[in-house]
């Protein structure tokens, strides 16, 4: 239970920290970054709530260490908002009702936005169908639930920022 | 029946009689108003939930903040001998039964045995050694990290003196509750028996389901926080003034010196409605460490810790005569409770759905030892409906008649219990559009005669019904000099769209426009409300908001009185509400004006729920009707939903993009129950196997179809804003209607849920 010294840099922000080596990147954002936007709904992998990406691939944030992360770039929900895709989703997502308590919500929006990355670069799914079609975007967004049940919400807002 | 059932069967009979006296409900000019009423708006807190701005419980950071992690009993009935705890770094406190501070026992939450605080149950966690279920706390551990709370915890175990337990439904002995949620436990009529003999064709079989948890993405956590006798409480409480009430009890402060805040909630679903024993734990864990706590349950506590939906075994017996015509039926319920006999009415829809003349429907329970079960969104009603609306689908086939045919024959004029009159009911109404927009008339007609490839398709019907309470709610309503008005309430944002839809029926109230309205909740301390679910916010809030407005028209004829405003000295009656100000029938004035005329910053009143009389006096649900498409793989047995439309009687709706996704994550959440979802708790030794979402099926994006909601859409005549509660409408009837397409689809029968692949293969 030692501790470590840390760099991190989240959001484009260079953070010196000095940390438990058992920190999630999770615990880490949330509580001693301040960064809450990332959720935990599980801690166990299993629900998503906590998607946020590591060097632009979506990871579940409770699954990694925060010192695995020391040489990697770190994008959150308040992070994505400085993009355009980030900000295009999001604000897509309240349009087409994509949420209701918003607690899987920055998960889910951080999940979308790299799935369509990941579509774009050929990264295979399950369904492999031709196109992006409603049945890809639904297996490719599988590991993040909502028990509100906002997904046909969440599944127009995609469609509507993949277009 | 035991004297307490007969006691509330006769109380409720003679409330029925004394009932036709009350008056009616006060018809709401605004039912018929279509300003920001009926508009679909975005919700207004939906930037700040997407861009992950909104705070949750969890997210509270107070400075000296430790965090707390509880350990659970592994054993289900007993006594703790001994609590072994091995040192370990970073820890402030651990809190056994041996050293935490007296908090008083206080009556179980809807049993009727005390005022309506919101406890979840009586038993006294952690002021006895005594065990009465498997994973209850035995010890809370303080640290300074939350990793050391962990590691400190994972060290920590017990010595017990194992007693034997009730742990299955066959354990106990079933007995009948005093009552079931304000259902009549008991209700006979006509001879049910000899009808069944004579009935032209009959059903009778068993239908089960079983223990479900709620599981809102967010898990339950409080942060407790003490100076001196005054205790300010975070807690992911959907009833955060039932934890008031309950925390100034358990630690004897006065109900000033408490206060409980939780503005927005990750989801509920009734699971967040009472008070769980970790969040008296965490305050008393505040208290003797003398240190602000935070307490999050992981996943597993969360099966362990909060109860779920009751599992519940129903018998029912239907018949019909050769018209279709409902002859007799009988539905007997079963369901666990514990000591303090928390019973929900899974016989509810076959108390009010359908007419029939014989008629025998009774609740009963049986004692274990689990941890109480919670409220879950259609509580008793969606288990219940699953057993009916199977039944009447059989019926309908042994009948060879259309399902929807039958229950349109069945359609009841007055309740069918009571024989009082519904406020409204548009059923039938329901029925039309949904068919319509499914296409049901064009259903093939035998089971099992529709294929692609391996996929054998089925279409399934059923019907949905919830009732529709109106409770108690106050507000505090401020008129500021620039014309906003802010709307403070004890009530909270659970994903429902409460914020959005009372800030759009404030706007109509006050004739201003939506961005002058400001909705802010989550504070104990507002005003005594009592919404803790039952889909109540928004006629309750409603009310209160119009008596706000009563209040503040009586206010603001004051300010004019003495000036030469053409208001001067008109009465309450003689003005109106709108176009940004008050009118009377010389003309009117401004907000803005009024209040700069008198010179006054703002004014601010409260207002009051009206009391609804109109829910006792008559029949006051909710109503609609599923119709869905599932294939079935022949192969595998796997069931996959890919078509639903549902349609709805709500009243009057108002945000019809926020009663849409509602009525949405309704159906979804019926999918679950139909197809996947079950707590799988070892009736050997009462242990939660499966408490992670790895292995606790909630449905994901991949299982669900679009669903296509369509809504009636008329007033309430009876109702504030017209409207009727919907919050748990979506749910109650779509496994029946799922189990119904699987038969269309394989000519099997599943009585008993989740419908998983080995009951169908
Ligand atoms: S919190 Fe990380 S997947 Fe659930
Ligand atoms: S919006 Fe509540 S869990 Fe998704």
């Amino acid at each position: 239970m030692s501790s470590i010294q840390l760099r991190l840099s989240v959001n484009g922000r260079e953070h010196e920290l000095e940390l438990d080596s058992r920190v999630s990147l999770l615990d880490c954002l949330r509580e001693h970054l301040g960064l809450t936007g990332t959720k935990k709904g599980c801690d166990q992998g299993a629900c998503g709530a906590c998607t946020v990406l590591l060097d632009g691939e979506r990871v579940n944030s409770c699954l990694v260490l925060a010192a695995q992360c020391a040489d990697a770039e770190v994008t959150t929900i308040e992070g994505l908002a400085s993009s355009e895709a980030g900000r295009a989703m999001q604000k897509a997502f309240v349009r087409n009702d994509g949420l209701q308590c918003g607690y899987c919500t920055p998960g889910q929006v951080c999940s979308a936005v790299a799935m369509l990355a990941e579509y774009e670069a050929e990264v295979p799914s399950a369904v492999g169908e031709a196109g992006l079609t409603d049945a890809e975007i639904r297996e490719r967004l599988a590991g993040n639930l909502c028990r509100c049940g906002a997904y046909n919400g969440i599944l127009a807002a995609v469609r509507e920022v993949a277009r | 029946m035991n004297l307490a059932a007969r006691g509330f069967t006769l109380a409720g009979k003679a409330l029925t009689r004394l009932a036709r006296l009350l008056p009616d409900g006060r018809p709401d000019p605004l039912a018929h108003r279509r300003a920001e009423l009926g508009r679909p708006t975005d919700r207004l807190d939906g930037r700040a939930k997407a861009t992950g701005a909104v705070r949750y419980t969890a997210e509270r950071q107070l400075p000296g903040l430790a965090y707390a992690v509880v350990v659970g009993s592994t054993i289900a009935r007993g006594r703790v001998t001994a609590v072994h705890v091995p040192p370990a770094p970073g820890v402030l406190l651990v809190m056994t039964h041996e050293n935490a501070p007296a908090m008083k026992r206080t009556p179980a939450y809807a049993t009727m045995k005390g005022p309506l605080g919101a406890a979840a149950m009586s038993l006294p966690v952690l002021n006895t050694d005594e065990i009465f279920w498997y994973g209850q706390p035995i010890a809370v551990v303080v640290a300074e990290s939350l990793e050391q709370a962990r590691y400190a915890a994972s060290l920590i175990h017990a010595d017990y003196e194992p007693w034997p337990a009730r742990l299955s439904m066959a354990d106990g002995k079933p007995y009948t509750p005093a009552h079931a949620v304000l259902e009549e436990p008991v209700t006979r009529r006509g001879d049910v028996r000899t009808a069944l003999g004579a009935a032209t064709a009959t059903v009778e079989a068993e239908y089960t389901t079983p223990l479900e948890h709620h599981n809102a993405m967010e898990p339950h956590a409080t942060v407790a926080h003490w100076e001196g006798d005054r205790l300010t409480v975070h807690d992911t409480a959907q009833y955060p003034y039932g934890v008031k009430e309950m925390l100034a009890k358990k630690f004897s402060l006065a109900e000033e010196n408490v206060r409980v805040l939780a503005p927005f909630i990750g989801g509920g679903f009734g699971g967040k409605t009472p008070a769980w024993p970790h969040v008296w734990l965490t305050v008393a864990a505040a208290k003797l460490s003398g240190r602000p706590v935070k307490l999050v349950l992981s996943r597993a506590d969360v099966f362990a810790m909060t109860g779920g939906r009751a599992p519940t075994s129903s018998r029912v017996a239907l018949g019909a005569d050769a018209t279709g015509r409902l002859t007799a039926l009988e539905h007997h319920a079963l369901a666990p409770c514990t000591t303090d006999e928390f019973a929900e009415a899974a016989v509810a829809a076959s108390r009010h759905l359908y007419t029939c003349p014989n008629v025998h429907v009774a609740q009963q329970v049986v004692r274990l030892d689990r941890i109480q079960n919670a409220f879950f969104r259609g509580p008793g009603v969606a288990p219940g409906s699953f057993a009916l609306e199977s039944a009447m689908d059989e019926l309908a086939w042994r009948l060879g008649l259309d399902p929807l045919e039958l229950r349109l024959r069945n359609e009841p004029e007055r309740d069918p219990m009571s024989g009082i009159r519904f406020t409204s009911r548009h059923l039938r109404e329901a029925y039309a559009l949904g068919a319509e927009a499914f296409g049901w008339s064009r259903r093939p007609p035998a089971p099992r005669a529709t294929r692609d490839g391996r996929w054998l398709i089925g279409h399934g019907m059923a019907a949905a019904i919830n009732p529709d309470a109106v409770l108690i709610a106050g507000v505090q309503l401020r008129l500021a000099a620039d014309g906003t008005v802010t709307i403070r309430s004890s009530t909270n944002e659970l994903g429902a769209g409460t914020s959005t839809a009372q800030s759009q029926a404030t706007a109509d109230r006050l004739g201003l426009p939506l961005d002058r309205i400001r909705f802010e909740q989550g504070d104990s301390d507002v005003a005594r409300t009592r919404i803790p679910g039952a889909s109540a916010a928004t006629t309750t809030l409603a009310s209160a908001i119009w008596s706000a407005r009563d209040n503040l028209v009586r206010e603001l004829l004051k300010l004019v009185r003495d000036t030469g405003s053409p208001l001067a000295g008109r009465s309450f009656e003689e003005v109106d509400t709108r176009a940004g100000g008050l009118f009377g029938p010389s003309g009117g004035q401004s907000y803005e004006r009024i209040l700069a005329r008198a010179g006054v910053e703002a004014v601010e009143v409260t207002g009051k729920s009206a009391l609804p009389y109109q829910t006792v006096k008559r029949g006051t649900y909710s109503y609609g009707a599923h119709f869905c498409e599932v294939r079935v793989d022949e192969e595998t047995g796997e069931a996959r939903v890919t078509r639903w439309v549902g349609a709805f009687d709500g009243g009057r709706i108002v945000n019809p993009k926020q009663a849409t996704s509602q009525m949405r994550g309704g159906i979804i959440m019926g999918i679950g129950m139909a197809l996947t979802e079950e707590t799988l708790l070892d009736e050997r030794t009462g242990l939660i196997v499966n408490r992670s979402l790895a292995d606790y099926h909630l449905p994901t994006h991949a299982d669900v179809p679009a669903i296509d909601i369509h809504f009636v859409d008329q007033p309430d005549p009876q109702t504030p804003l017209g409207a009727k509660g919907i919050g748990e409408l979506g749910i109650v009837g779509v496994a029946a209607a799922i189990a119904n397409a699987v038969y269309h689809a394989t000519g099997e029968r599943v009585r008993s849920l989740p419908i998983t692949p080995d009951k169908l293969m």
